[in-house]
Protein backbone atom coordinates (compact mmCIF):
# COMPACT_ATOMS: atom_id res chain seq x y z
CA UNK A 1 0.00 0.00 0.00
CA UNK A 2 2.91 2.06 0.76
CA UNK A 3 3.30 1.97 -3.10
CA UNK A 4 0.40 4.19 -4.11
CA UNK A 5 2.19 6.92 -2.20
CA UNK A 6 5.52 6.30 -3.47
CA UNK A 7 5.02 5.48 -6.79
CA UNK A 8 2.58 8.85 -7.33
CA UNK A 9 4.72 10.94 -5.14
CA UNK A 10 7.90 9.92 -5.71
CA UNK A 11 7.80 10.52 -9.87
CA UNK A 12 7.18 13.73 -9.43
CA UNK A 13 9.11 14.78 -6.83
CA UNK A 14 12.12 12.34 -8.25
CA UNK A 15 11.89 14.45 -11.46
CA UNK A 16 11.82 17.32 -8.99
CA UNK A 17 14.53 16.45 -6.81
CA UNK A 18 17.14 15.37 -9.98
CA UNK A 19 15.75 18.48 -11.57
CA UNK A 20 17.29 20.42 -8.68
CA UNK A 21 19.98 18.45 -8.35
CA UNK A 22 20.99 18.66 -11.99
CA UNK A 23 20.02 22.64 -12.45
CA UNK A 24 20.68 23.84 -8.73
CA UNK A 25 23.58 25.10 -9.43
CA UNK A 26 22.37 26.82 -12.23
CA UNK A 27 18.93 27.56 -10.60
CA UNK A 28 19.89 28.08 -7.13
CA UNK A 29 23.62 28.30 -6.48
CA UNK A 30 24.46 30.26 -9.23
CA UNK A 31 20.57 32.33 -10.59
CA UNK A 32 19.02 32.93 -7.77
CA UNK A 33 19.94 36.41 -6.00
CA UNK A 34 19.89 36.67 -2.54
CA UNK A 35 16.27 38.93 -2.96
CA UNK A 36 14.91 35.95 -4.29
CA UNK A 37 13.51 37.30 -7.48
CA UNK A 38 15.09 34.20 -9.44
CA UNK A 39 14.88 36.19 -12.76
CA UNK A 40 17.00 37.36 -15.37
CA UNK A 41 19.93 34.87 -16.95
CA UNK A 42 17.66 32.25 -15.02
CA UNK A 43 14.50 33.54 -17.20
CA UNK A 44 15.02 30.19 -19.44
CA UNK A 45 15.67 27.74 -17.00
CA UNK A 46 12.16 28.99 -14.45
CA UNK A 47 10.59 28.82 -18.06
CA UNK A 48 11.94 25.20 -18.91
CA UNK A 49 11.60 24.17 -15.56
CA UNK A 50 7.88 25.06 -15.24
CA UNK A 51 7.11 23.15 -18.11
CA UNK A 52 8.67 20.10 -16.89
CA UNK A 53 6.75 19.83 -13.87
CA UNK A 54 3.13 21.09 -15.49
CA UNK A 55 4.00 18.21 -17.77
CA UNK A 56 4.72 15.47 -14.96
CA UNK A 57 1.44 16.83 -13.23
CA UNK A 58 -0.28 16.57 -15.94
CA UNK A 59 1.23 12.52 -16.69
CA UNK A 60 0.29 12.42 -12.42
CA UNK A 61 -3.57 13.64 -12.91
CA UNK A 62 -3.82 11.58 -15.87
CA UNK A 63 -3.00 8.61 -14.30
CA UNK A 64 -5.42 9.44 -11.16
CA UNK A 65 -8.22 9.57 -13.30
CA UNK A 66 -7.91 6.47 -14.78
CA UNK A 67 -7.17 4.92 -11.56
CA UNK A 68 -10.75 6.57 -10.25
CA UNK A 69 -12.39 5.37 -13.61
CA UNK A 70 -10.83 1.68 -12.79
CA UNK A 71 -12.38 1.64 -9.23
CA UNK A 72 -15.30 3.16 -10.78
CA UNK A 73 -15.90 0.15 -12.87
CA UNK A 74 -14.74 -2.46 -10.35
CA UNK A 75 -17.88 -4.51 -9.37
CA UNK A 76 -16.63 -5.99 -6.31
CA UNK A 77 -16.08 -3.25 -4.10
CA UNK A 78 -18.92 -1.73 -1.62
CA UNK A 79 -20.34 1.40 -3.14
CA UNK A 80 -19.17 3.34 0.23
CA UNK A 81 -15.58 1.98 -0.42
CA UNK A 82 -15.40 3.26 -3.72
CA UNK A 83 -16.13 6.59 -2.85
CA UNK A 84 -14.02 6.67 -0.30
CA UNK A 85 -11.08 5.36 -2.59
CA UNK A 86 -12.46 8.04 -5.13
CA UNK A 87 -12.52 10.83 -3.01
CA UNK A 88 -9.15 10.45 -1.69
CA UNK A 89 -7.61 10.19 -5.46
CA UNK A 90 -9.48 12.86 -6.36
CA UNK A 91 -8.10 15.52 -3.55
CA UNK A 92 -4.74 14.70 -4.87
CA UNK A 93 -6.32 15.11 -8.34
CA UNK A 94 -7.47 18.51 -6.98
CA UNK A 95 -4.35 19.42 -5.03
CA UNK A 96 -2.13 19.06 -8.34
CA UNK A 97 -4.49 21.00 -10.45
CA UNK A 98 -4.18 24.25 -8.12
CA UNK A 99 -0.58 23.11 -8.08
CA UNK A 100 -0.67 23.30 -11.85
CA UNK A 101 -2.25 27.08 -11.91
CA UNK A 102 0.52 27.86 -8.65
CA UNK A 103 3.56 26.67 -10.82
CA UNK A 104 1.97 28.33 -13.93
CA UNK A 105 1.69 31.80 -12.29
CA UNK A 106 5.09 31.21 -10.30
CA UNK A 107 7.85 34.15 -11.35
CA UNK A 108 10.55 32.57 -9.47
CA UNK A 109 12.67 29.58 -8.98
CA UNK A 110 11.95 29.93 -5.05
CA UNK A 111 8.46 30.23 -5.87
CA UNK A 112 8.00 26.93 -7.44
CA UNK A 113 10.17 25.18 -4.90
CA UNK A 114 8.42 26.26 -2.21
CA UNK A 115 5.02 25.20 -4.49
CA UNK A 116 6.95 21.43 -4.47
CA UNK A 117 7.51 21.84 -0.78
CA UNK A 118 3.59 22.48 -0.10
CA UNK A 119 2.46 19.76 -2.65
CA UNK A 120 4.48 17.23 -1.30
CA UNK A 121 3.40 18.11 2.52
CA UNK A 122 -0.35 18.10 1.34
CA UNK A 123 0.09 14.18 -0.41
CA UNK A 124 1.63 13.17 2.67
CA UNK A 125 -0.65 14.31 4.75
CA UNK A 126 -3.39 12.42 2.44
CA UNK A 127 -1.30 9.24 2.61
CA UNK A 128 -3.02 7.07 5.85
CA UNK A 129 -6.65 8.06 4.56
CA UNK A 130 -6.22 6.78 0.47
CA UNK A 131 -3.92 3.70 2.44
CA UNK A 132 -6.85 3.00 4.26
CA UNK A 133 -9.28 3.31 1.67
CA UNK A 134 -7.75 1.17 -0.60
CA UNK A 135 -6.81 -1.54 2.51
CA UNK A 136 -11.08 -1.81 2.31
CA UNK A 137 -11.33 -2.55 -1.09
CA UNK A 138 -8.45 -5.68 -1.04
CA UNK A 139 -10.33 -7.02 2.35
CA UNK A 140 -13.80 -6.31 0.70
CA UNK A 141 -12.43 -8.14 -2.70
CA UNK A 142 -11.18 -10.67 -0.81
CA UNK A 143 -13.80 -11.43 1.46
CA UNK A 144 -16.10 -12.13 -1.47
CA UNK A 145 -13.30 -14.24 -3.50
CA UNK A 146 -12.81 -16.43 -0.04
CA UNK A 147 -16.88 -17.24 -0.26
CA UNK A 148 -16.90 -17.88 -3.86
CA UNK A 149 -13.68 -20.08 -3.48
CA UNK A 150 -15.20 -22.53 -1.02
CA UNK A 151 -18.23 -22.54 -3.49
CA UNK A 152 -16.46 -23.84 -5.29
CA UNK A 153 -14.44 -26.27 -3.30
CA UNK A 154 -18.14 -27.43 -2.07
CA UNK A 155 -18.98 -28.03 -5.66
CA UNK A 156 -15.92 -29.85 -7.07
CA UNK A 157 -16.29 -32.34 -3.69
CA UNK A 158 -19.56 -33.34 -4.78
CA UNK A 159 -18.91 -33.55 -8.36
CA UNK A 160 -15.67 -35.82 -7.54
CA UNK A 161 -18.31 -38.12 -5.48
CA UNK A 162 -20.50 -38.50 -8.71
CA UNK A 163 -17.73 -38.75 -11.11
CA UNK A 164 -16.43 -41.61 -9.28
CA UNK A 165 -19.27 -43.67 -9.92
CA UNK A 166 -19.98 -42.02 -13.48
CA UNK A 167 -16.42 -42.52 -15.01
CA UNK A 168 -14.34 -44.73 -13.03
CA UNK A 169 -11.81 -45.35 -15.35
CA UNK A 170 -10.93 -41.69 -15.35
CA UNK A 171 -10.20 -42.81 -11.16
CA UNK A 172 -6.57 -41.68 -11.25
CA UNK A 173 -7.39 -37.93 -12.44
CA UNK A 174 -9.90 -37.84 -10.11
CA UNK A 175 -7.70 -38.41 -7.21
CA UNK A 176 -5.24 -36.34 -8.17
CA UNK A 177 -7.99 -33.51 -8.65
CA UNK A 178 -8.95 -34.28 -4.74
CA UNK A 179 -4.80 -33.81 -4.05
CA UNK A 180 -5.28 -30.40 -5.56
CA UNK A 181 -8.37 -29.77 -3.32
CA UNK A 182 -6.07 -30.07 -0.43
CA UNK A 183 -3.86 -27.65 -2.27
CA UNK A 184 -6.97 -25.38 -2.30
CA UNK A 185 -7.99 -25.43 1.07
CA UNK A 186 -4.74 -24.30 2.69
CA UNK A 187 -4.95 -21.14 -0.22
CA UNK A 188 -8.22 -20.29 1.35
CA UNK A 189 -6.52 -20.40 4.74
CA UNK A 190 -3.79 -18.18 3.54
CA UNK A 191 -5.91 -16.15 1.71
CA UNK A 192 -7.77 -15.58 5.12
CA UNK A 193 -4.88 -14.37 6.73
CA UNK A 194 -3.45 -11.75 4.38
CA UNK A 195 -6.95 -10.24 4.89
CA UNK A 196 -6.43 -9.90 8.28
CA UNK A 197 -3.05 -8.84 7.96
CA UNK A 198 -4.75 -6.20 5.36
CA UNK A 199 -1.67 -6.17 3.10
CA UNK A 200 -3.14 -5.68 -0.59
CA UNK A 201 -0.13 -6.65 -2.50
CA UNK A 202 -0.59 -10.26 -0.80
CA UNK A 203 -4.43 -10.73 -0.93
CA UNK A 204 -4.47 -9.91 -4.61
CA UNK A 205 -1.39 -12.48 -4.99
CA UNK A 206 -3.32 -14.73 -2.76
CA UNK A 207 -6.54 -14.11 -4.76
CA UNK A 208 -4.42 -14.88 -8.44
CA UNK A 209 -2.80 -17.71 -6.72
CA UNK A 210 -6.23 -19.66 -6.07
CA UNK A 211 -7.42 -18.55 -9.77
CA UNK A 212 -4.66 -20.18 -11.11
CA UNK A 213 -5.12 -23.77 -9.37
CA UNK A 214 -9.61 -23.02 -9.72
CA UNK A 215 -8.67 -22.73 -13.65
CA UNK A 216 -6.40 -25.99 -13.32
CA UNK A 217 -8.77 -27.73 -11.61
CA UNK A 218 -11.64 -26.77 -14.26
CA UNK A 219 -9.31 -28.16 -16.93
CA UNK A 220 -9.22 -31.83 -15.04
CA UNK A 221 -12.19 -31.91 -14.55
CA UNK A 222 -13.08 -31.11 -18.55
CA UNK A 223 -10.51 -33.88 -18.98
CA UNK A 224 -12.60 -36.41 -17.11
CA UNK A 225 -15.73 -35.13 -18.73
CA UNK A 226 -14.60 -35.52 -22.31
CA UNK A 227 -13.17 -39.03 -21.37
CA UNK A 228 -16.48 -40.36 -20.20
CA UNK A 229 -18.57 -38.44 -22.78
CA UNK A 230 -20.34 -36.13 -20.14
CA UNK A 231 -22.26 -33.80 -22.14
CA UNK A 232 -22.76 -30.46 -20.71
CA UNK B 1 -54.84 -87.09 -19.66
CA UNK B 2 -53.32 -86.15 -16.62
CA UNK B 3 -49.74 -87.12 -18.06
CA UNK B 4 -50.51 -84.12 -20.42
CA UNK B 5 -51.87 -81.76 -18.05
CA UNK B 6 -48.80 -82.25 -16.32
CA UNK B 7 -46.78 -81.53 -19.32
CA UNK B 8 -48.91 -78.33 -20.01
CA UNK B 9 -48.75 -77.48 -16.65
CA UNK B 10 -44.99 -77.54 -16.57
CA UNK B 11 -44.72 -75.77 -19.61
CA UNK B 12 -46.80 -73.08 -18.57
CA UNK B 13 -44.87 -72.54 -15.10
CA UNK B 14 -41.58 -72.72 -17.67
CA UNK B 15 -42.85 -69.98 -19.88
CA UNK B 16 -44.25 -67.46 -17.06
CA UNK B 17 -41.25 -68.23 -14.97
CA UNK B 18 -39.08 -67.25 -18.45
CA UNK B 19 -41.59 -64.16 -18.98
CA UNK B 20 -40.58 -62.94 -15.28
CA UNK B 21 -37.17 -63.75 -15.40
CA UNK B 22 -37.07 -61.73 -18.57
CA UNK B 23 -39.05 -59.11 -17.89
CA UNK B 24 -36.98 -58.34 -14.27
CA UNK B 25 -33.99 -58.70 -16.47
CA UNK B 26 -34.64 -56.15 -19.14
CA UNK B 27 -36.24 -54.19 -16.47
CA UNK B 28 -33.24 -54.38 -14.29
CA UNK B 29 -30.67 -53.76 -17.34
CA UNK B 30 -33.42 -50.92 -18.28
CA UNK B 31 -32.93 -49.83 -14.77
CA UNK B 32 -29.05 -49.56 -14.36
CA UNK B 33 -29.16 -48.09 -18.35
CA UNK B 34 -31.68 -45.13 -17.14
CA UNK B 35 -29.79 -44.83 -13.74
CA UNK B 36 -26.26 -44.18 -15.83
CA UNK B 37 -28.05 -42.11 -17.65
CA UNK B 38 -29.20 -39.87 -14.74
CA UNK B 39 -25.84 -40.11 -13.07
CA UNK B 40 -24.12 -38.73 -16.31
CA UNK B 41 -26.96 -35.50 -16.52
CA UNK B 42 -26.23 -35.27 -12.73
CA UNK B 43 -22.40 -34.99 -13.58
CA UNK B 44 -23.40 -32.62 -15.85
CA UNK B 45 -25.34 -30.29 -14.31
CA UNK B 46 -22.77 -30.33 -11.22
CA UNK B 47 -20.16 -29.51 -13.44
CA UNK B 48 -22.09 -26.79 -15.25
CA UNK B 49 -22.44 -25.32 -11.74
CA UNK B 50 -19.11 -25.63 -11.26
CA UNK B 51 -17.83 -24.03 -14.56
CA UNK B 52 -20.00 -20.91 -13.52
CA UNK B 53 -18.58 -20.62 -10.01
CA UNK B 54 -14.84 -20.57 -11.70
CA UNK B 55 -15.41 -17.99 -14.19
CA UNK B 56 -17.32 -15.96 -11.16
CA UNK B 57 -13.82 -16.42 -9.21
CA UNK B 58 -11.83 -15.03 -12.23
CA UNK B 59 -13.89 -11.89 -12.18
CA UNK B 60 -12.92 -11.40 -8.34
CA UNK B 61 -9.30 -12.11 -9.36
CA UNK B 62 -9.78 -9.34 -12.29
CA UNK B 63 -11.11 -7.49 -9.57
CA UNK B 64 -8.01 -7.18 -7.44
CA UNK B 65 -6.10 -6.81 -10.37
CA UNK B 66 -7.69 -3.79 -11.21
CA UNK B 67 -7.63 -2.33 -8.12
CA UNK B 68 -3.65 -3.22 -7.76
CA UNK B 69 -3.31 -1.70 -10.76
CA UNK B 70 -5.29 1.62 -9.05
CA UNK B 71 -3.12 1.20 -6.14
CA UNK B 72 -0.11 1.95 -8.78
CA UNK B 73 -1.68 4.65 -10.79
CA UNK B 74 2.27 6.07 -11.80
Amino acid sequence: MKKLFFEIVAPIFLCVVVLFSVVGDVAFAGNIPSGGSGNGSAGGTLAWQKQILMAIADVAIKKLDEAENAVQMNTVISSSTKRAIIASLQRIEDRLVTYKTQIAQATTLAEIQTLNQQVGQYIQAQKNGIINAFKTGFAEIGAAAIAKAKNFEAQLKATLALLKVVCPQELTTINNIEVQLATLASNIVALNVAIQGQNGAVISQKINEINTLIQHLGANIKTVQTSCQINL
Amino acid sequence: MPMLKSKTGLVIVVVVALVVTGFVGVRFVFKKFTSSLRSKEDAAAQIRALNKTLNEYNGYSNSANQLNNSNTPL
